[in-house]
């Protein structure tokens, strides 16, 4: 029998305590158990084991079966002919979907704007494959606004008539079977969230503090460097975001290293990453005043912008192999709404709040840009330029451990705003609707 | 009777390995401690001069000049992928057990509280480190080892307050996990850091290091109101000249606190609930900078908005870490070490 002193080194004053044998011993065998490799586990405290396959049952029940009733009503709801279409067919969006088809006709639905059905003589050109290989700027604009009228040989040709399918999606859409988001196009994104719709969540988060290692980035007058902010920034960010255990929060690095673009991209990717989130902290050439902007995958041209760009895109690691192979991805839709939607949040809980302590600070609002990391990544993704070193008013500021750790509160904050539509809780759009419906 | 002295040969060891200090404790009563610095002579000249290969601690740190000194673990961790860390961490704990001066014949069990952050990361190069010098071994973290050496076990949080790390630990009657921990890195280093930098402001005439600066928030350090002025003499010109730092001090110690009153409620909030009120009475404030005055109201006023908090300190926070340990090494069954 192991005899185990009760009182040795209770130094600490004023707090009795007087732990059991028993405790000490489980304790005992769990350091063993961790130090000689023997896997552990032990159950929640005060809560009963889990009996996995009765729960299992009734919680795929109480998922499908729901999910299924309010997909039914809100396609239902969606072939109904009053609903309204916005005038602007992506271009980009209808490129991406269809431009592998390479001269495939391929059938796909949508209501005029005005609210009557178009004619299969409405035929709308959309560029092939081979359109992929021109320059990024011929292909993508800010606001693209489709030919409707002409047709030629290096087209794939969309019919446009009405049909009671439902999202736009043809019966040999339909068919395929791996979904793509990109089946849907533009109008559907706008008048539906795609991740409400089909019950998408978010479980893992990737982090990426930028530059890091050789690569400073951005260096302040007496001497900050980006590459600490960032490191900092994020790990401060994954702790908030990890605190509750809902999701799985992971850094491209975690310490002081140099990673190129392309083996950030890799990791994101590799894990599976749900959102995936850049942090850099501005300086721009004759630019004193500090600002915050967050950008989203896109082009502009914008001289200023495209040397940040061109910065940020330093060390990419790709060739211009994989260059190919990445525009083949630029008109994801359901990517780009979601980083756009995520950007919108992030950047209205960081100015606004960092602004209440700053008046000097400045927001320059959301915007696309070109950055590689953006590109390549498979998920919903933003690039934040959380703050900017070429103020020395700034720069004094991001030395400080509690600015910093305020300004990963309002990054949380705005993450969490952009999360909290997949909360099954707080149903919003159409998925509130089809509920509604079925309540009814 | 604790297995260990069941057998004359086994010599008990618990060592705290410290990003500022490295400690240890043995059943054989040997207490000793080391700065964490370890130094090699640049060249031969220097070794020469010096007459040995390699220096430890204070010895290190007065022949700096001469010596690749390195410091294995800077915030928290070793570095990565850095031989020269992972060798001088082996010749700290080899010089520490010598200084324990233990039997040549005897079976050396040893315990080795490490920073949370190095045991996620570090653990299997420390546990390569000690492994040449111990029979048996086991790797904790460091709060861990407080917090049995303190026999806070149940209901309880540990925040220990190191140079390079503040790591917190909740203790809910069973080994923590990772989830149960969490490390900030602004800790103690940050405070030197920080008054460093106030200092050569204030008085840029001062001639001032970094181990000057660390030894006055060792002597001064306090957070709250100060209780009197702090004047420490500065050389200027090679001359000692009397600066009022108080201002500074204060400044600098209390820039960690906001971070440790903010993780402190998210590691309570860990618990379940009905044991949360339980937990916010008993939490132990150890590592070298739980020793800055005032710490321990400065806490409670600042948890207060929160919820009603109850610190304390440890009253030997240099060896309770590595007394913690010892306990454990002690405390092993013999049928545990055997398959270690």
């Amino acid at each position: 029998m192991v005899e185990i002193p009760q009182n040795r080194s209770a130094k600490v004053t004023d707090l009795p305590r007087n732990p059991s044998d028993k405790l000490k011993k489980d304790i005992l065998k769990g350091v063993y158990e961790e130090n000689a490799g023997i896997a552990r586990g032990r159950p929640p405290k005060n809560q009963p084991p889990i009996k996995r396959f009765p729960i299992f049952y009734t919680g795929a029940a109480l998922v499908v079966l729901p999910t299924f009733l309010a997909a039914y009503v809100y396609i239902q709801d969606r072939t109904q002919p009053e609903i309204n279409v916005p005038q602007n067919l992506s271009q980009t969006a209808l490129q991406a979907t269809y431009g592998s088809t390479n001269n495939q006709s391929v059938e796909t639905t949508f209501n005029t704007p005005q609210g009557q059905s178009a004619s299969p003589a409405g035929i709308v050109d959309i560029p092939s494959a081979d359109t992929a290989r021109q320059p990024l700027e011929s292909i993508i604009s800010e606001d693209p606004t489709p030919n409707y009228e002409s047709t030629s040989a290096n087209s794939a040709t969309v019919a446009v008539y009405e049909s009671s399918l439902p999202l736009g999606v043809s019966a040999e859409k339909l068919d395929q079977p791996e979904f793509d988001a990109s089946t849907i196009n533009n109008y559907d994104m706008e008048a539906a969230d795609v991740s409400e719709l089909f019950d998408l969540k978010v479980n893992t988060i990737v982090i990426d503090p930028g530059h890091g290692g050789v690569d400073p980035g951005a260096v302040g007058t007496t001497g900050l460097k980006e590459k600490d902010v960032t490191l900092d920034l994020a790990n401060r960010l994954r702790h908030r975001l990890s605190r509750d255990k809902k999701y799985r929060v992971l850094l491209t690095r975690g310490t002081d290293k140099r990673l190129t673009l392309k083996e950030r991209v890799s990791f994101a990717n590799r894990v599976k990453a749900d959102l995936f989130i850049s942090l850099h902290v501005n300086a721009m050439e004759k630019q004193q005043n500090a600002f915050i902007e967050t950008y989203y995958y896109g082009m502009q041209s914008n001289q200023e912008k495209l040397y940040l760009v061109k910065r940020e895109n330093n060390n990419s690691g790709y060739s211009t192999g994989d260059f190919k192979h990445m525009i083949s991805r630029i008109g994801n839709t359901f990517k780009n709404e979601e980083s756009r939607a995520l950007a919108a949040a992030i950047q209205s809980n960081l100015y606004v709040s960092m602004h209440a302590e700053n008046n000097n600070l400045s927001s320059w609002g959301i915007k696309t840009a070109p950055f590689v990391v953006l590109l390549g990544v498979d998920m919903p993704s933003v690039l934040v330029e959380t703050s900017c070193l070429c103020n020395p008013n700034e720069e004094d500021r991001l030395r400080d451990v509690n600015y910093r750790d305020r300004m990963a509160r309002y990054l949380e904050q705005g993450i969490v705003e952009y999360l909290d539509k997949f909360e099954p809780e707080k149903p919003t759009g159409a998925i509130k609707y089809a509920r509604q419906r079925l309540e009814q | 009777m604790p297995d260990s002295d069941s057998n004359n040969k086994t010599l008990s060891v618990g060592i705290d390995l410290g990003t500022s200090r490295s400690v240890i404790s043995t059943s054989s009563g040997a207490r000793q401690w080391v700065e964490s610095y370890v130094g090699w002579p640049k060249d031969f000249v220097a070794q020469k001069l010096l007459g040995k290969k390699i220096l430890f601690g204070a010895d290190a740190l007065e022949h700096r000049l001469s010596l690749d000194l390195v410091r294995p673990l800077a915030r928290g961790v070793i570095k990565e992928g850095t031989d020269t860390d992972e060798e001088s961490v082996k010749e700290l704990i080899g010089h520490l057990i010598e200084l324990a001066n233990p039997d040549k014949d005897a079976s050396i069990h040893a315990a080795v509280g490490i920073p949370a952050e190095a045991l996620k990361v570090n653990r299997a190069a420390i546990k390569q480190a000690v492994s040449n010098f111990a029979d048996k071994l086991i790797v904790v973290s460091e709060p861990f080892a407080v917090a049995y050496g303190v026999n806070a076990l149940d209901d309880a949080m540990i925040v220990d307050i190191g140079a390079g790390t503040v790591d917190f630990c909740i203790m809910h009657g069973t080994i923590p996990d990772e989830e149960d921990q969490r490390s900030l890195l602004t800790a103690g280093d940050y405070i030197d850091e920080q008054l460093f930098e106030l200092m050569t402001e204030r008085y840029p005439e001062a001639n001032i290091t970094i181990n000057m600066v660390r030894n006055i928030k060792e002597k001064h350090g306090f957070v709250g109101e100060p209780r009197k002025k702090v004047q420490v003499d500065l050389p200027v010109r090679g001359v000692q000249t009397a600066f009022d730092v108080t201002t500074e001090l204060k400044r600098a110690c209390e820039s960690i606190m906001p971070a440790i009153v903010e993780t402190t409620m998210d590691m309570i909030a860990k618990f379940d609930p009905e044991f949360q009120e339980r937990a916010r009475k008993n939490i132990v404030l150890a590592g070298g900078c739980s020793q800055i005055s005032g710490i321990e109201n400065y806490l409670i006023n600042a948890t207060k908005e929160f919820a009603s908090c109850k610190f304390s300190r440890v009253e030997d926070p240099l060896y309770a870490g590595a007394d913690g340990a010892l306990g454990l090494s002690e405390d092993m069954p013999a049928k545990y070490w055997e398959n270690i």
